[in-house]
């Protein structure tokens, strides 16, 4: 469904992707493993469209999207719920659920049933509806950008991680729904620091490691490779 | 199209600081430093005073131009009204760009710094600055066209004294060297007739909007109000501003700082508000009439008063040079000046020693929206 | 008398105060949105005035259309400005987008005194010399008419911006603009957009007062400096703060003017502009800098 084929990604004059190639078929959960800047989070901006491969390509569905913009990749079905969530503090928790539909896919739950939808997973933003979004707690703040994502009727939901800075109880809570939502059909791509996390909701991983994949395999494997316990599991 | 091409020109002046004309004879040309404020609120009335100067230079050069044949040319340089540019534009005319005689100071502000650097050094005629110590010290080489203050005030005041029946008046004034002369002369003289003088209203040279001032103004209830206003855009608004705060009294627009674009722009405001001036439209000097007319064919504009100015300067320099028979000789040329009377466009021109002219002063008011002089 | 004199100076104060609310709305709406600092912003109020002028010469129709026309018009400036100054260098560094708003003040005030000329022209409007009176108060019916305009604009503004999709999407990337990216804002349409609404005020607020002085190429930069006094005043980013920072800015300027000196009222606002930087940088209503 999702094809990246040997992109290569700058920061100014600095390569920080080189040759990066993944891919992650339709209704799989499929997770990224690495340390801090080795590019998790630069794949997943450039397969939103905030950043442009300088090469190579990235497909979804057979359609490239490595030159379009990033509310047109939404419009697709590709949505990112980014680091540190993003949301616009002044705004309410019910305006950020609108906003989620701006540039929502038209087939499947209408509006109505999408915030119907969210409402009955997390339930406290219903309760939180005309709250500012600034003024809530980090799992409420999580919750919400999650939201945010599924308004947009995502087929690719890519997370980039979701469980910083969470309570432990809000990370239970926070598995949960992703599982629901891959087992309900929905193709999840995973960015986490919890890898053991990542490698439980994920049936496979690849490990990055400065801009390349140094590793690919099922989940299973990956969480019994003594590389990947070592360096990410601290076992 | 004439119009165009004269402002791509201003605009190119604008850019480069200085440009050369086209005028591409055998002999060298005899170059006119132009200093005048062509970008800002006085840029109107700077290209006013830059197109009289080009009409009686084209006059001038039709007929074979001066000392045998050297054409006149126009070396332009902007002050956009502030006294520091208008230093730095004599200095770049001196010393880079080598012209023969510096005509400047339209506004008094400029003149009487720009005066220091021309100090003993070029020719410098002075235009239309009305402060009374742009001459005072009298300067060699420096000679200015325009009444002073004082002079014009002089004959204003007894117009205003003995003509309008007024037993109070008030002031709204530019915040300068010109306009806080213009009051403490009018203080002296109107109070020496017995109009009492209910107050004044200094403003700056930025401002757009005078309602505040006026406002004041009109609480003092005085039977007139005296607009002392040097740049148009400011006068005009002023004019408009007097009616709209409900002003019911007489205007008297201030001396020398009356135009047709003025009296365009103000409407009905201006209508039978008087002035005094060295201009007098309707005259029948055959030397302004031909200058009109090569206004006219040049300009859209009509031709002003600080046009004719320009246009005295360059007809000045002109015959002095003739007569002396070059272009850098700034001794003899003062001394011509100041040698015998001079016809000009403007009628009869005499320097006294110090450099300053005297020149007829008439009464002009508007009617039906033109500028008429007012015979005696 | 006193009190009269008193009412007639805040009027007046107010009615000036509303021109730069118009002028510094549309300043605060770019920061807000896009962080940029416009230079060129008072240009665009230049352009209202001139464009009101000759939209009236020379289609021949009354002062509101030709008012209307300009509005429009140098609103749909505002999507070339962007185009060509702002959008393309929306990822450099804000110096230098700010030069480029620099350039593009010279390029619109010499482009203006080219093809416009530097004699001052007059906007004439049949409201102009038409007196109201209250009492003993004197406006002018163009003075109500700036006032009105410029109150029901800005409630418009303000609910276009509370309520309307394209105002939540304008305030999602004043925000956290990588946020409303990745929520499917189309960032280029939210900076056309800013640059129409900002633009198109500016212009407004020329069109309205063109009447009230004479106009020339060079009023944007008066015009600016009256917008960053406000918004300075009332807080980069705030619209609540330009309204109240722009009718303050007006009524002690009238009242400076009226009890003092012009020169004071000028002096007054550059005075503001030192005492609120000291004593509170982010202005009376600004919202802190959010990275």
């Amino acid at each position: 469904m999702l094809e990246i084929s040997d992109i290569v990604v700058r920061y100014g004059r600095r390569e920080v992707i080189h040759d990066l190639s993944l891919t992650v078929a339709e209704g799989e959960a499929v997770t990224l493993v690495g340390s801090n800047g080795a590019g998790k989070t630069t794949t997943l901006k450039t397969i939103s469209g905030m950043l442009r491969p300088v090469s190579g390509t990235i497909s979804f569905d057979g359609q490239r999207i490595d030159r379009m913009e990033p509310h047109d990749i939404i419009a697709l079905g590709v949505v990112q719920v980014p680091e540190g969530r993003l949301l616009f503090p002044d705004m309410t928790v019910y305006e950020h659920i609108e906003l989620g539909a701006a540039r929502a896919r038209t087939d499947g739950l209408t509006f109505a049933q999408r915030v119907e939808w969210v409402h009955d997973l997390f339930p406290i933003l219903l309760e939180r509806r005309d709250q500012k979004a600034g003024t809530m707690s980090g799992g409420q703040q999580q919750m919400l950008a999650i939201a945010r994502g599924l308004m947009a009727n995502p087929r690719c939901l890519m997370l980039d991680e979701p469980s910083l800075g969470l309570a432990p109880i809000m990370v239970d809570l926070l598995e949960d729904t992703i599982r629901s939502l891959n087992e309900t059909g929905m193709t999840v791509l995973l960015v986490e620091q919890r890898v053991d996390l990542a490698l439980r909701l994920a049936k496979r991983g690849y490990v990055l490691e400065t801009g390349k994949v140094v590793l690919e395999d099922a989940a299973a494997s990956l969480l019994n490779d003594p590389r990947v316990k070592t360096a990410y599991l601290g076992i | 199209m004439k119009k165009t091409r004269w402002i791509l020109t201003a605009a190119a002046a604008l850019l480069a600081g200085s440009i050369f004309g086209a005028s591409a004879e055998d002999k060298a040309p005899v170059r006119i430093g132009t200093i005048a404020p062509l970008s800002g609120p006085g840029a109107f009335d700077g290209q006013l005073a830059v197109e009289g100067m080009e009409a009686m230079a084209a006059l001038i050069n039709e007929k074979g131009g001066v000392l045998g044949g050297r054409k006149l040319e126009l070396v332009k340089y902007d002050d956009k009204g502030n006294p520091e540019e208008g230093v730095s534009a004599a200095k770049r005319a001196i010393e880079q760009d080598d012209v023969d005689v510096i005509v400047g100071g339209w506004f008094s502000s400029v003149a009487l710094t720009m005066k220091e650097v021309t100090r003993d050094r070029i020719l410098n005629i002075m235009t239309s600055t009305q402060h009374p110590n742009t001459t005072k010290e009298g300067h060699k080489y420096l000679f200015r066209l325009n009444a002073t203050s004082t002079m014009m005030s002089d004959t204003y005041s007894k117009f205003i004294c003995d003509k309008m029946g007024l037993k109070t008046i008030a002031f709204i004034t530019i915040n300068d060297d010109y306009g806080r002369l213009e009051v403490e002369n009018y203080r002296k003289l109107l109070g020496q007739c017995g109009i009492e003088i209910l107050g004044n209203e200094f403003y700056n040279k930025e401002d757009t909007d005078f309602t505040t001032a006026l406002t004041k103004l009109k609480a003092l209830n005085p039977d007139a109000i005296y607009v002392s206003a040097i740049n148009t855009a400011q006068g005009a608004t002023i004019y408009r501003q007097i009616k709209q705060t409900g002003y019911q009294g007489t205007t008297i627009a201030s001396a020398g700082n009356m135009n047709p674009k003025l009296v365009e722009l103000s409407g009905k405001a201006l209508e039978g508000v008087y002035s005094v001036s060295l201009y007098a439209p309707d005259s029948d000097n055959p030397r302004l009439k031909a200058w009109a007319e090569q206004y006219g064919k040049m300009f859209s504009n009509e031709p002003a008063f600080i046009g004719t100015l320009g246009a005295q300067a360059v007809e000045l320099i002109a015959g002095a040079m003739d007569e002396v028979g070059d272009a850098r000789d700034y001794e003899k040329l003062a001394a011509a000046l100041k040698a015998h009377p001079w016809d000009t466009l403007l009628g009869t021109i005499t320097f006294d020693d110090i450099g300053q002219a005297q020149q007829n002063i008439y009464l002009v008011q508007v009617k039906d929206g033109k500028i008429t002089s007012v015979k005696e | 008398m006193d009190y009269i004199v008193l009412a007639q100076q805040i009027a007046n104060g107010l009615v000036n105060g509303m021109t730069y609310v118009l002028i510094a709305t549309g300043l605060t709406l770019v920061f807000s949105v896009l962080h940029i600092i416009n230079f060129a912003h008072g240009e665009f109020y230049m352009l209202g005035a001139f464009f009101t002028y000759f939209a009236a010469k020379l289609l021949g129709v009354d002062y509101i259309s030709a008012a209307v026309i300009a509005t429009l018009a140098v609103a749909a400036l505002g999507v070339l400005a962007n185009r060509l100054f702002f959008w393309p260098l929306r990822k450099e560094h804000e110096f230098t987008i700010l030069l480029s708003s620099l350039g593009l003040a010279l390029l619109l005030t010499n482009g203006g005194e080219l093809l416009f000329g530097a004699d001052p022209k007059y906007v004439d409007s049949p409201f102009a010399d038409s007196i109201v009176q209250a009492g003993q108060l004197v406006v002018t019916q163009q003075r109500v008419l700036i006032f009105v305009v410029g109150a029901v604009i800005l409630l418009a503004l303000n609910l276009f911006i509370r309520h309307s999709r394209m105002g939540k999407m304008m305030r999602a990337t004043a925000q956290n603009p990588e946020g409303a990216a990745l929520t499917g804002v189309n960032i280029r349409q939210v900076y056309t957009v800013t640059f129409v609404l900002a633009c198109g005020l500016a212009a407004l607020a020329g069109a309205l007062v063109g009447p009230t002085a004479m106009i020339f190429p060079t009023v944007g930069s008066w015009a600016v400096l009256k917008g960053f006094i406000v918004v300075i005043l009332g807080g980069l980013g705030s619209i609540p703060g330009a309204l109240i920072g722009g009718l303050s800015l007006g009524v002690i300027e009238a009242l400076a003017g009226g009890y003092i000196s012009l020169g004071f009222a000028q002096a007054i606002g550059y005075a503001i502009i030192i005492i609120v930087l000291l004593w509170r940088p982010q202005g009376l209503f600004g919202i802190a800098r959010r990275t």
